[in-house]
């Protein structure tokens, strides 16, 4: 049990370890953590010096919270000690890529530049962007609806539930913020990028992968119900296939790099949050990677994250208590 | 991907953001880019896309339903109309027109631009904007 929990945290630290050191390098040539630069200041000397420290910084940070992720394996039997650990370990990576990412953007405002002041759009009155529409989310949905359908019917044979309930829990959860994800960018991003394509395809697929994901779990209880086999090795497969969704949509998104960003530099809190009351879009692409952040000058945002942090905070309590 | 027209902003030029906006939309409909029936996009979608505050969409849909251009219904789509050709401006208007255009003219001078050029490229976005 041990070595697949090993393999699982350094897959996961890999993962982020990775992706920060990927993220700064993609996404627009007129923007360097998150401050609008001159077209070809990312190839001067200034720019990689810049990059380098960045991803010495974000490297050091990621492998103090893999050591605290290792450490938690170890600790005592428990949940308490685990959790706490492998909380602290996120709460390190975290905290370090952002005081790794304020330290780059500190160095990169002294080749700011003023943004364009050029916008464009399609006059065209349909909202693009998803192939397939609302059809393609609802169909991502259904292996999972049919999974829960299927082991309702059947509960009475399955000896302890409480592993596939949380399994629906936390997958129904993230299915359901990758959903309302995919509608506001639909409704409430600019049309006419290629992020915002990439980012409705990548919901997408991890919306099935998710979906695929719970529905064979649920069929594993029939198939390997002393979890001999699929106990270790599901999650392990399930994170791979999770990176490689991202690597696709990285591989897509660096394709972007000739899109222009209107936003004023002073809006952009930290590098990451975006804030600005004069702009009526409620998504707008990150200048630091390949997402989509919040504009919190709107109410909706604040309400929207209060209740991402909320939800989860309460189903860990009623599992704590119950 | 799409094919419909584009239009295009410059939020620190001189020009009213929202006077742009009729502008452009006024010369596609001129040109038969946009065509009498075609849907435009809702003014908040204009808005999002173009980062700018719903009301000065919404003011240039109004000036362009007042030249006539298109046709705005609560809840529904505005859409380009059938506009027929007015008849021809009075004299007054005529030197507005003319008025404008010298000033314009003026610039391109000083620009550098001869006159052989300018009246080239006057004809040529006359004979453009001919339907």
């Amino acid at each position: 049990m041990t070595i697949y929990a090993v393999i699982f945290y350094s897959l996961v630290f890999l993962l982020i370890g990775g992706l920060q050191a990927v993220l700064p390098a993609i996404g627009r040539r007129t923007t360097f953590f998150s401050v609008t630069v001159p077209e070809h200041f990312r190839e001067t000397s200034d720019a990689r010096s810049i990059l380098r420290q960045f991803r010495w910084l974000t490297l050091l940070w990621t492998l103090a919270g893999e050591a605290l992720a290792m450490a938690s394996i170890y600790a005592r039997p428990g949940i308490y000690a685990p959790l706490a650990l492998a909380l602290a370990a996120l709460g390190v990576v975290f905290a370090g890529a952002m005081w790794a990412l304020s330290r780059a953007r500190k160095q990169a405002w002294r080749y700011s530049v003023a943004p364009s002041a050029e916008r464009t759009s399609t006059l065209a009155a349909q909202t693009e962007g998803l192939r397939g529409g609302y059809l393609a989310l609802a169909l991502a949905f259904l292996p999972m609806i049919g999974a829960a359908l299927f082991a309702w019917s059947r509960r009475a044979e399955i000896p302890d539930t409480m592993a596939l309930g949380n399994a629906f829990a936390v997958n129904g959860f993230l299915n359901v913020v990758l959903l309302l994800r995919a509608v506001g960018l639909l409704h409430g991003s600019r049309r006419g990028s290629l992020m915002r394509s990439v980012n409705l395809k990548v919901i997408v697929a991890l919306l099935s992968l998710n979906s695929i994901a719970t529905a064979l779990f649920t069929a594993l209880r029939w198939i390997d119900p002393e979890e001999q086999f699929s106990g270790q090795v599901f999650p392990i497969v399930w994170l791979l296939l999770i990176a490689g969704v991202i690597v696709w949509g990285l591989r897509m998104a660096s394709r972007s790099g000739d899109s222009k960003d209107t936003t004023p530099d002073a809006c952009w809190k930290l590098g990451q949050f975006y804030y600005n009351p004069e702009d009526p879009a409620f998504l707008v692409e990150c200048r630091f990677g390949l997402g989509y952040s919040l504009n919190f000058a709107k109410p909706l945002s604040w309400v929207v994250t209060t209740v991402l942090f909320l939800l989860p905070l309460l189903l860990v309590l009623r599992h704590v208590v119950s | 991907m799409s094919t419909s027209p584009d239009i295009r902003i410059d939020v620190s030029a001189a020009t009213p953001v929202y006077r742009q906006i009729v502008d452009q939309i006024r010369t596609r409909a001129v040109e038969g880019a946009l065509r009498p029936g075609d849907a435009l996009p809702s003014v908040r979608r204009l808005a999002i896309d173009l980062g700018i505050h719903f009301n000065t969409v919404a003011e240039a849909y109004r000036a362009l339903a007042e030249e006539g251009w298109i046709d705005v219904a609560h809840g529904k789509a505005a859409r380009v109309r059938n506009r027929s050709t007015p008849p021809a401006p009075e004299a007054a208007e005529v030197e507005d027109f003319r008025q404008r255009l010298r000033h314009l003219i003026a610039e391109m001078r000083a620009q550098g631009l001869s006159p052989g050029r300018i009246s080239r490229e006057l004809l040529t976005l006359a004979e453009g904007l001919k339907r």
